[in-house]
């Protein structure tokens, strides 16, 4: 009698639906969103990590201007802005009556504050070099602001859309790295760290309020625990698949929508332009031919994901298709080696981060490198903390495999101390001229330099990241294409009859 | 008896100072700076030498001992680079997870291990208790996280009847705690449990065979009386400590079951600390284990000289 | 701290159903002995070989006996190799356990005062550091692979065979035979290698093969967190963590190493206590 009274008891307990929580939630306004990274901080001045950005830029803090879904630069707490004629004054007229959403009023004083922070000689903020053009950054009334730059400058004014450009509430600053204070649609709620980060509406945005009520960003380190999770309704939509192998569970068209957009993530085989071999065109050329980058997709990326041939994504405005520039060609490959002196063989080192997309293509990589001779040693250094420090700074790598997620970061090519040192003069003058031409240019020139480090093999571009998005079918709003580093949520919401 | 506790007492305090050199040696010693992994590949240098020293990693190696231990005395275990929060703060939520999926586990693994056990050395020269001590070691060989997310699979996605993850803390709402526990807990005591349960059938093997059983046995007892009055008192002994032992190594498998099933725990806070290079958490959460441990040991070594008379005056 | 021994005094049925799990013990060992000197000579497939058009192939599909694996890598071939990491996995750990652990547990057991203290009190601090973070540490700053992981393992578990021969060596110390040899003047080292030794083998024995079976599973639980076995070695444990993301879609990319690992570790676990009834030397002298 005891024995089955205990045994009732446990599965009542077990069984029962949990109650108690969430009751004050309305599912319908709620969105649970699924992702594989944390946020280390939630302070985006001190850390370069881009979970950072994709929960707070744009939902939580806001710019001067935004990227819209286009990839377009498009006002956003400025509501116009007028360039000078020799392009290096900006004036831009904020929005007025604009408040943070603890009340504060966000006037130009937040503006130069939010700025000088970065460019201050003491600063410590990841991004300072994308505002290395700006001279000085005044206040012309409560509403305006000056910005006057050393040169003109295209890749200034993108930067602004970006984490560099986030206005801050300067009596609010002490405290971000736990408790963000912005003036967008969404307010900071909570965080538990480990397991999720809570927003909710802001009901007093300046602008048109947000469809979402709350949002819970919840994390998971293991893909097949946020599958389970989606496929028992505790999710309503993964942010970012990082192993779309598992994609086919969400097979049932009348419950899920599989999105497939892109990203500005290239994977990119960087190799070291000057170190041994990888100094000869041919040596590189090789390697690129060698390669069967539609196989590695197949493999590595259960086939999602954009081959590009430079790295340029669709989404940019100079974006050609360069991906048959170097078709895969063993005979080739090995032709170009020969020619290089390598007929007997080469062995080169790969160091990879330990990423799943490069510990994927990487082992591609050597395989396909084994058949033309090339003997590629695979070793993987913790990502990023050893990563950063002998591949990127040390420079102590002769080939490695990483995705460079940040917009427009095709101006590295420009740079010989960035880590894969390829130093071409032509390169240089051209992202210059970029950079201070007028848009028209800056297109016609950017496609030279996108067609010249191709044609270079500065690098091997291997696939591009895509967005991955896996929703409910009542989930709309919410961007195919990932143009910027944030998870946008602002035109979110979840329809009653699905669509 | 006196002296005999001082001396131990001295050996504690001396080991965890010897502890907490070789974890902040260690830290030291790992490559990869906290400035260059905050900031990431489009730091400028004098950015990361301003954060450098804001973060005071640019001291000298002993002044930076010095001050996190003289901040040890005074209870705080510093201040995290990446959080820019205290440090124990942030443990403290994160024990509790994990010591609930401990706890849970090591119930669940006794509740498997000792039944189990008890069979397999009581029928040790039969079919039956040969085959339940091969089950047993299959137990042994099934990776955790494999039973893991097989059991979330059927359970969860399948019959929804349990959550797939999470963690809900005993005082929010103890009846969820349990049941947020209930499949990582088995997956944790299904190996631990097969572990356990040939230490108990051994040494209850160890036991039926002893003479006081015989005793009791010709003094009219029957076989399961006598072991149970007499034996399992004394097998209990060897198990316990076997217990003690397991709990250093369940540490790597409760982090694979954290991570299978989404819970906030310890292990893989740490394997973050670690990947952000957050040293100051690293050290702090390493301290603590550390001295957990050991603060333990040093427990149960005075509970054996109080309960057995016979060590009390051994060296 | 008592330490608990498997049984030495159980009179043990020296039957068939005995022999049978021994002998059965004894081929699985056998078995991954013989595929990992196997692939050293010869494997049906390069292992490595990536092959993007015979992906997630079945069994005996375009000549791969096991099929293959999301890179189109034989499996067969890679159970092979995959031996040798295993293997190794096991004789790390277990070596640096029992090469530092047991000369130090029988000092401490044989010179009990100040030197034994001090072992004892050294062994508390390995004791307090789990494996995990050693494995954690090192790898952070080694970069992981199969050595830092069976290092971290192996160092986590010399605290369990010193104090494993400590206690047996001080159950030694106290019989008739040590007391006697004392007596008549021999040396600490001639009384190790005579009395103490022989008399803990079986018990260390027993010991070192359960630590073998468990450090192979400690590789595969490390391998899941990133933290052994480097791609592209091929190793049971990793391939039991690439096949996590296919439990689902093709759910026998985890069966092949699931089974490999589990009846390595099984046979480990059988030999283990066959060997012990061969090596102890009570029993030895009751079948007399």
């Amino acid at each position: 009698m005891n024995r089955r009274l205990v045994a009732a008891l446990a599965a009542v307990i077990l069984v029962a639906p949990a109650c108690g929580s969430s009751a004050a939630d309305n599912p319908a306004t709620t969105l649970l969103v699924g992702a594989t990274a944390e946020p280390p901080t939630l302070d985006p001045t001190a850390s370069s990590a881009a979970a950072i950005p994709q929960v707070l830029l744009y939902n939580v803090y806001q710019g001067l201007v935004k990227l819209n879904g286009a990839g377009k630069i498009a006002p956003l707490l400025a509501q116009s802005w007028t360039e000078s004629t020799d392009r290096k004054t900006y004036t831009f007229t904020l929005h007025s009556g604009v408040t943070f959403s603890n009340g504060d009023p966000l006037t130009s004083a937040d503006v130069v504050y939010s700025f000088d922070r970065v460019i201050a000689p003491k600063s410590a903020h990841p991004f300072k070099a994308q505002m290395a053009p700006v001279r000085t950054v005044t206040a012309a009334g409560p509403d305006t602001v000056v910005i006057r730059l050393k040169q003109p400058s295209n890749n200034w004014l993108f930067s602004l859309t970006g984490t560099v450009g986030m206005i801050f509430d300067r009596k609010a600053i002490g405290s971000i790295a736990t408790k963000p204070v912005g003036s967008g649609p969404f307010v900071f709620q909570k965080w538990v760290r480990g397991d999720s980060i809570t927003l909710t509406r802001n009901d007093d945005y300046w602008g048109t309020k947000a469809k979402l009520g709350k949002v819970v960003f919840r994390y998971f380190t293991d893909p097949n625990a946020m599958n389970n999770y989606m496929l028992t309704d505790q999710l309503d939509v993964i942010s970012n698949v990082q192993a779309p192998q598992t994609l086919p569970e969400f097979r049932d068209k009348s419950k899920f929508v599989i999105a497939d957009g892109s990203t500005n993530g290239e994977v990119v085989l960087s190799f070291n332009n000057t170190r041994g071999a990888l100094k000869d065109k041919r040596v590189r050329q090789a390697i690129n031919y060698a390669i069967d980058r539609k196989g590695l997709v197949k493999t590595v990326w259960a086939g999602y994901g954009q081959l590009i041939g430079s790295m340029v994504p669709p989404t940019d405005p100079w974006y050609q298709n360069l991906s048959n520039r170097y078709p895969y060609d063993p005979a080739k490959a090995k032709a170009l080696l020969a020619a290089a002196g390598y007929r007997k063989g080469l062995t080169l080192q790969l160091k990879l981060p330990t990423l799943p997309y490069a510990t994927g293509a990487g082992q591609v990589v050597a395989s396909d490198l084994k058949q033309v001779g090339i003997n590629a040693h695979i070793s993987q250094l913790e990502f990023p903390a050893r990563w950063l420090d002998v591949v990127f700074t040390k420079g102590d790598y002769d080939m490695s495999i990483v995705a460079h997620v940040e917009p427009r970061d095709i101006v590295q090519y420009g740079n010989p101390a960035y880590y894969w040192h390829y130093k071409n003069p032509l390169v240089i003058k051209w992202l210059q001229q970029a950079d201070v031409g007028t848009p028209q240019q800056q297109i016609t020139l950017m496609r030279k330099v996108a067609r010249q480090i191709s044609d270079d093999a500065a690098s091997d571009w291997l696939f591009l990241l895509p967005n991955l998005m896996v929703r409910k079918k009542d989930v709309t709003g919410i961007p195919v294409n990932a143009v910027s580093l944030s998870f946008d949520l602002t035109a979110a919401g979840k329809s009653s009859n699905g669509s | 008896m006196a002296l005999n506790l001082a001396r131990r007492l001295g050996f504690l305090v001396l080991t965890l100072a010897v502890a907490s050199v070789v974890i902040f040696a260690v830290c030291a010693w790992i490559p990869g700076d906290p400035a260059t992994t905050l900031l990431g590949t489009q730091a400028t240098p004098a950015a990361v030498h301003q954060l450098r020293h804001q973060l005071g990693t640019d001291r000298p190696l002993t002044s930076q001992y010095g001050s996190w231990i003289k901040s040890l005395f005074t209870g705080d275990l510093g201040t995290s680079y990446v959080t820019k929060l205290q440090v124990w703060p942030q443990i403290q939520p994160r024990l509790g997870v994990t010591f609930s999926l401990v706890l849970v586990g090591m119930v669940l693994a006794l509740l498997i291990a000792v039944p189990v056990g008890i069979f397999a050395a009581v029928r040790h020269r039969q079919v039956s208790g040969v085959v339940v001590s091969g089950l047993s070691q299959i137990g042994l060989a099934l990776p955790a996280f494999w039973i893991g997310i097989l059991l979330a699979f059927v359970f969860s996605v399948k019959l929804d009847i349990l959550p797939p993850g999470g963690y809900v803390s005993f005082r929010q709402d103890p009846v969820e705690w349990l049941r947020h526990l209930v499949l990582p807990g088995i997956s944790l005591a299904l190996v631990q449990g097969a572990v356990l349960s040939r230490y108990v059938r051994g040494a209850v093997l160890d036991v039926m065979n002893e003479d006081y059983i015989r005793t009791a046995r010709a003094g009219g007892a029957t076989f399961a009386k006598a072991l149970w009055r007499h034996g399992l008192r004394n097998a209990a002994i060897p198990v316990v400590t076997v217990l003690g032992l397991q709990l250093a190594t369940l540490l790597i498998g409760a982090i694979v079951i954290e991570s299978v099933f989404t819970m906030p725990g310890l292990g893989l806070m740490l394997l973050q600390a670690v990947g952000n290079r957050d040293l100051v958490l690293v050290e702090g959460t390493v301290m603590i284990l550390v001295a957990a441990v050991l603060v333990l040991n040093f427990l149960v070594d005075l509970l054996y000289l109080l309960i057995d008379p016979r060590l009390r005056s051994s060296r | 701290m008592t330490v608990p021994t498997i049984p030495i005094d159980e009179p043990r049925r020296r039957g068939r159903l005995h022999h049978l799990t021994v002998g059965l013990g004894f081929v699985l060992v056998l078995l991954t002995i013989v595929m990992a000197l196997v692939s050293f000579v010869w494997t049906p497939y390069d292992p490595t070989f990536v092959n993007a058009n015979e992906t997630l192939d079945g069994l005996g599909q375009h000549g791969h006996l096991l099929g293959t694996d999301a890179f189109g890598r034989d499996t067969f071939s890679q159970l092979l190799v995959g031996a040798r990491v295993t293997l190794l996995a096991g004789i790390i750990a277990v070596a640096i356990a029992a090469v530092v652990g047991v000369p130090a547990g029988i000092l401490a057991g044989m010179r009990a005062r100040w030197l034994g203290e001090l072992i004892m009190r050294g062994n508390d601090i390995l004791f307090a550091f789990p494996a995990l973070l050693l494995a954690i540490l090192f790898a952070a700053g080694w970069g992981a692979s199969t050595w830092t992981a069976m290092v971290a393992i192996g160092i986590s578990t010399v605290p369990v065979f010193a104090r494993l021969a400590r206690a047996s060596t001080l159950q030694v110390m106290t019989t008739e035979y040590v007391l006697a040899a004392r007596a008549a003047g021999r040396g600490g080292w001639w009384i190790a290698r005579r009395h103490v030794l022989p008399n803990i083998a079986s018990v260390l024995v027993v010991q070192a093969s359960v630590a073998f079976g468990l450090a192979i599973l400690a590789e595969a639980a490390l391998a899941y967190l990133g933290l052994s076995t480097q791609p592209p070695t091929p190793s049971w444990g990793r391939m039991l963590h690439d096949a996590q993301g296919y439990l689902f879609t093709a759910p026998r990319l985890s069966v092949w190493p699931g089974i490999a690992i589990g009846l390595a570790v099984l046979g480990f676990n059988l030999l283990g206590d066959g060997l012990r009834d061969l090596l102890d030397p009570r029993l030895r002298e009751r079948r007399r």
